[in-house]
């Protein structure tokens, strides 16, 4: 195979986080993740392709498509594992009325079986030859080894940045913290790695002003690009601070490498499968052992758990989310979450009286916050 | 000497305040203007009149609905709380012995548990953002019977027949309640099945946060009788009445609280982080690789 | 065997209006088909039969007798089918689901309906078989009535998407037969490969009887309405729990069609392809009859009566039907040859999709689909249905009447 000089990096685009970038990377390929979301009207416009019912993020995803998103129209390829049903639906959407290319893969849900990790194993390397002939370049093992080592920095950078939110009063917000999670998507990678490490020296010199504002953990389906109102909410005008995120656009995704010790592509496989998992994968004991285990390392107050209208996994899920921490007597609030502005002041109230329930009440009222079925979750 | 004490409760529509003296209460109501600060000034004069206080002697108001953040009285302390809290507080104020409050409004439709000994909030669920299940809901399917939504309540009390609306759906139910009208179904009947699907709603909201008497039914729709009724047999809760409209108890609940804060000194907001923006290199550049892509900047 | 037959079965005098049909009523009246009527009490028993099998000991499966049926069968496992303890699920069992797991109200009716019937049954058995990627409520689902104690075995079945042939579809059997060896183990018994493969020809045998009764019904629609239709090939795998019975009852169905086939009635019925689920709303079926249309073809025929392949091992021939009849089914246009040769084998006049609301997958395939056939000047009708039991709403009323005045 010649080597394209001159050309343009082909951009493969995707969704969700079990895409293994380094391996569109090594191919040559500019991974580019369409994570926005939040406005209603295109939205609106991508429901022209689905129905009514249709998941929020799915629906904006074919929305931006059709509304001519630069970024989203600038994709050459798209790629998916096939995570959820909607999302699957909607990269067909994406391909059928938009005559975008993609390759569609499975992706197993019972990580830990030998067969579903072989099958994993097979399906990355469908990817391979299906990128390669994208690129018209060959994927090297060494070129392989070389993405993986350096998103794992990447990764590691974010994790180690996010470390320092365990502090009593974290030198950054959670808002802050997805504008970071963002670099990591958008931008070169090496750009990304350069302005995580500087940044980490900066903040981990911050001096601690000895305030502990209220910790929260955000839990649950995708917190996108644009879809900023309840980080607002909660750190702007109600004074919490959000410590850790156990969504696919927070901490999650990075906070376990990619494993450097064995032939690349079964890495990714294995990485990719037993990364912190998302509600699709099964069993969801396991997702929520890996909830608790951020929830205890972070020491949060109290969780907010968002599920996105007409998200099958996170919604349905949600119930045994919070008996989980009712049992650790770790309040949630569940909210159903959608884009649109309507329900704005509702929203507030919402969490603004389930701060009351936790900061004006003594210990007592806290404690049966949590540990009293049904306490404190909306639907 | 007794503290003088407000509270204020700015809905999307009427506006209701009670102002304590002692054991005296004084309430006001309005429809909410444009400007809440000037719907706000109204009730705290027309209070203060009836009550013949001066507003010097105020100590402290609360504020709380949906226009409570906006607001601000000059030389009196002011804080705000959400309305949960304070439809705990003031259904618990006017009938100690209240366990649950179920409040329907024109826009949500919320049940909260309170905790007896102090009128706090133990638990709480609010209905999604659907109209089913709420005053919404009631108002178009009334002016699909074509008849006034005052009405609907006592109406369905005629009813002799029990018929079904399984939607859940207010544009479901519309067509159902419409096909229900062409199979000549009488309006009573098909009233009370909607105000039982109503119920049903609410009802699993209510079992979400766990029915104990006493029950106060709270909100517009708590004065529509059919409603009531279809509640307490769904729930097979027996409902309270408060020895003041129910309407107040938003108003009341921010009295007292306004109240505590004068004992205590109220509600000190935790300073928030000083501004400093580390990211603002990072953020023009996400920014820029967001709109065109990264390697096209 | 001789057969009298008195008529046409589907006529004026059981119209009713309103569309209000209780599915126990409907399944307990006579058709004027002895045959139906038997595989009627066979449906309407089957569940009961079911939990009786379970008593005596026997094994029981909620979830199994798709495509899956030769392994269900080979290990001496009673299948007990989804929708069929849908049918018994009412709007109580709905918000049983959603009262007690706190389930979003706009989840699939489907979902709910079953997970509130196994709910109230928990006394019964508790195995249970979740097809992943047959739709993402179910598998979310699954693992939350895991954590209420059912025994679930989770067949991690690969997404066979569009365009995908030759060297990736075998990869993508490859997976799906160690993972139906998975289950065959999980499920036990005295299962063996000679045993499967007598399994394959005996349904192959059977999957032959049902699609012969089609055909007849096709050539002569008035003997058998569609929701007799329906009941007779609903059984084409689980069998309801007797597969000598049932055989015996296609046997006498098919008698009793060419016998009436003989009498050379001509019928005016419409035909319509029927594409998608079949949703609980007996009404609209009956609705459907009552406007004078047939069902001349079901995309869930295609999926079940594929025949097992006899030259490959049984466990790699029930592989493939499972990744091509469950695995989702498929990509958005899966099922468009499907349908467009069903169109033009019966000379049918439209197309109806039947979704139900909330269904996370179907949605995007209808709406694909329909802008195809839009496209060939096909006419065809989304409905949003519900798998929730009883009448049907308005709105499908309105747009299946709108629709067939239209095709008319």
């Amino acid at each position: 195979m010649t080597q394209p000089s001159e050309v343009k990096p082909k951009r493969a685009g995707y969704f969700c986080v079990y895409t293994p970038i380094e391996l569109l990377a090594a191919a040559g390929a500019t991974p580019v993740r369409l994570f926005k979301g939040g406005d209603a009207d295109v939205v609106n416009s991508g429901e022209v392709h689905t129905r009514s019912f249709f998941c929020q993020f799915a629906q904006y995803s074919v929305g931006a498509f059709r509304e001519g998103d630069p970024l989203y129209r600038s994709i050459d390829k798209l790629y998916h594992f096939n995570t959820c049903d909607q999302m699957k639906k909607g990269v067909e959407a994406i391909g059928e009325f938009f005559g975008v290319p993609y390759r569609m893969l499975c992706l197993p849900r019972e990580r830990s079986r030998a067969a579903s990790r072989e099958f994993m194993q097979r399906e990355v390397e469908f990817l391979r030859r299906d990128v390669e002939e994208l690129t018209g370049q060959a994927v090297t093992e060494a070129g392989l080894r070389e993405q993986i080592a350096r998103y794992n920095r990447a990764r590691r950078w974010l994790r180690e940045i996010s470390e320092l939110r365990k502090r009593d009063d974290p030198p950054l917000t959670g808002g802050e913290y997805l504008e970071l999670v963002k670099a990591f998507y958008y931008l070169p990678i090496d750009k990304a790695l350069a302005a995580f490490e500087s940044l980490h020296g900066q903040l981990s010199a911050e001096v601690e002003s000895g305030d502990r504002p209220l910790r929260i953990m955000v839990a649950g389906g995708i917190v996108a690009d644009g879809d900023d109102r309840l980080t607002r909410l909660l750190e702007d005008e109600l004074d919490t601070r959000i410590v850790v995120e156990d969504h696919c656009t927070g901490l999650r995704p990075f906070y376990l490498p990619v494993p450097e010790d064995r032939p690349p592509l079964q890495a990714l496989a294995e990485g990719y499968l037993d990364q912190a998992p998302c509600a699709r994968m099964k069993p969801l004991s396991e997702r929520l052992d890996f909830s608790e285990q951020l929830a205890r390392e972070y020491r949060v107050d109290a969780i907010v758990y968002v599920s996105l209208k007409f998200c099958s996994c996170y919604a349905i899920t949600g119930n045994s989310f919070v008996k989980r921490f009712e049992k650790l007597g770790i309040p949630v609030l569940e909210i159903s979450s959608d884009y649109s502005e309507s329900d704005l002041g509702q929203l507030k109230t919402r969490l603004g009286a389930f701060l009351e329930l936790l900061k004006k009440g003594d210990a007592d009222v806290r404690h049966r916050a949590g540990t009293r079925r049904a306490a404190v979750a909306a639907p | 000497m007794t503290k003088k004490v407000l509270g204020l409760d700015i809905g999307s529509r009427t506006a209701k305040g009670a102002l304590l003296v002692g054991r005296e209460i004084f309430t006001a109501i309005r429809p909410t203007g444009f400007h809440m600060q000037e719907t706000g000034d109204a009730l705290v004069k027309e209070l203060l009149e009836k009550a013949g206080v001066q507003k010097s002697e105020l100590s402290w108001i609360v504020g709380t609905g949906y226009g409570r953040i906006t607001l601000g009285f000059e030389g009196i302390p002011y804080g705000d709380v959400t309305e949960i809290s304070c439809h705990a507080k003031g259904a618990h104020h006017l009938h100690p012995g209240v366990r649950t409050i179920v409040d329907i409004g024109g826009q949500d439709s919320k049940a909260i548990k309170v905790d007896p000994k102090t009128g706090k909030v133990a638990g709480f669920v609010l209905n999604d953002k659907c109209a089913a299940g709420t005053g919404k809901f009631l108002e178009m399917i009334a002016a699909s019977l074509d008849l006034p939504v005052e009405r609907l309540g006592e109406i369905s009390l005629q009813s002799t027949k029990q018929v079904k609306v399984t939607s859940q759906c207010v544009v479901f139910a519309e067509s159902e309640v419409i096909s229900l009208k062409a199979q000549d179904v009488s309006p009573a009947d098909i009233a009370a099945g909607v105000h039982l699907s109503v119920a049903r709603r609410v009802g699993n909201l209510l079992s979400r946060v766990g029915i104990e008497s006493d029950v106060v039914f709270t909100g517009g729709v708590s004065k529509n009788v059919g409603m009531r009724k279809a509640l307490e047999e769904v729930t097979q809760a027996r409902f309270v009445d408060l020895r003041l409209d129910a309407q107040f108890a938003g108003a009341i609940g921010a009295a007292v609280y306004a109240a505590e804060y004068a004992e205590t000194g109220g509600e000190k907001r935790e300073p928030k982080r000083k501004g400093r923006d580390l990211l603002g290199a990072l953020r023009q550049d996400v920014g820029r690789a967001r709109e065109v892509g990264s390697d096209a900047a | 065997m001789s057969v009298t037959v008195q008529g046409p079965v589907v006529q004026l005098s059981r119209r009713r209006e309103h569309h209000e049909v209780s599915q126990v009523d409907w399944l307990k009246s006579r058709t004027g088909s002895p045959a139906v009527d038997r595989i009627f009490e066979l449906a309407l028993s089957y569940i009961q039969r079911a939990d009786e099998a379970h008593r005596q000991g026997r094994k029981v499966v909620y979830g199994g007798g798709m495509t899956d049926a030769p392994i269900i069968h080979a290990t001496d496992t009673f299948p007990c089918v989804f929708p069929e303890l849908g049918r018994l699920a009412s709007d109580g069992s709905v918000a049983l689901a959603e009262d007690h797991f706190r389930i979003a109200r706009e989840t699939c009716s489907m979902v709910k309906a079953t997970m509130g019937e196994l709910l109230k049954r928990k006394g019964l058995f508790k195995r249970l078989i979740n097809y992943c990627s047959l739709c993402e409520p179910y598998n979310a689902a699954f693992e939350v009535l895991k954590e209420e104690g059912y025994d679930i075995y989770s067949v991690d079945l690969p997404y066979r998407s569009e365009g995908v042939t030759g060297q990736r579809f075998e990869h993508l059997v490859d997976f799906a037969e160690k993972e139906l060896r998975g289950l065959a183990t999980w499920l036990g018994g005295r299962y063996d490969e000679a045993r499967l493969g007598a399994e394959i020809r005996r349904l192959n045998r059977l999957h032959a009887k049902v699609r012969r009764v089609l055909a007849l019904q096709v050539a002569h629609p008035d003997y058998i309405g569609t929701l007799e239709t329906l009941f007779v090939w609903n059984g084409a795998n689980h069998n309801y729990g007797v597969p000598g019975e049932y055989e015996a009852l296609l046997d006498q169905l098919i008698d009793e069609l060419e016998a009436y086939a003989r009498r050379g009635i001509e019928s005016t019925r419409v035909p319509i392809v029927w594409a998608g689920g079949r949703g609980q709303e007996f009404g609209l079926y009956k609705l459907f009859d009552d406007l004078g249309g047939f069902i001349s073809s079901w995309t869930m025929t295609g999926l079940l009566l594929r025949d097992y392949d006899e030259g490959l091992s049984p466990l790699r021939a029930v592989a493939r039907n499972t990744v091509i009849g469950m695995g989702g089914p498929g990509g958005s246009k899966d099922q468009l040859p499907h349908l467009e040769e069903a169109v033009r084998r019966t000379g049918s006049k439209g197309i109806i999709f039947y979704g139900y609301f909330g269904c996370s997958f179907s949605s995007v395939n209808f709406e694909v689909l329909k802008k195809h056939f839009n496209a060939l000047g096909i006419p065809s009708l989304i409905l949003d249905g519900s798998f929730q039991t009883g009448d049907p709403s308005g709105q499908n009323v309105t747009r299946l009447k709108a629709f067939m005045e239209m095709v008319q």
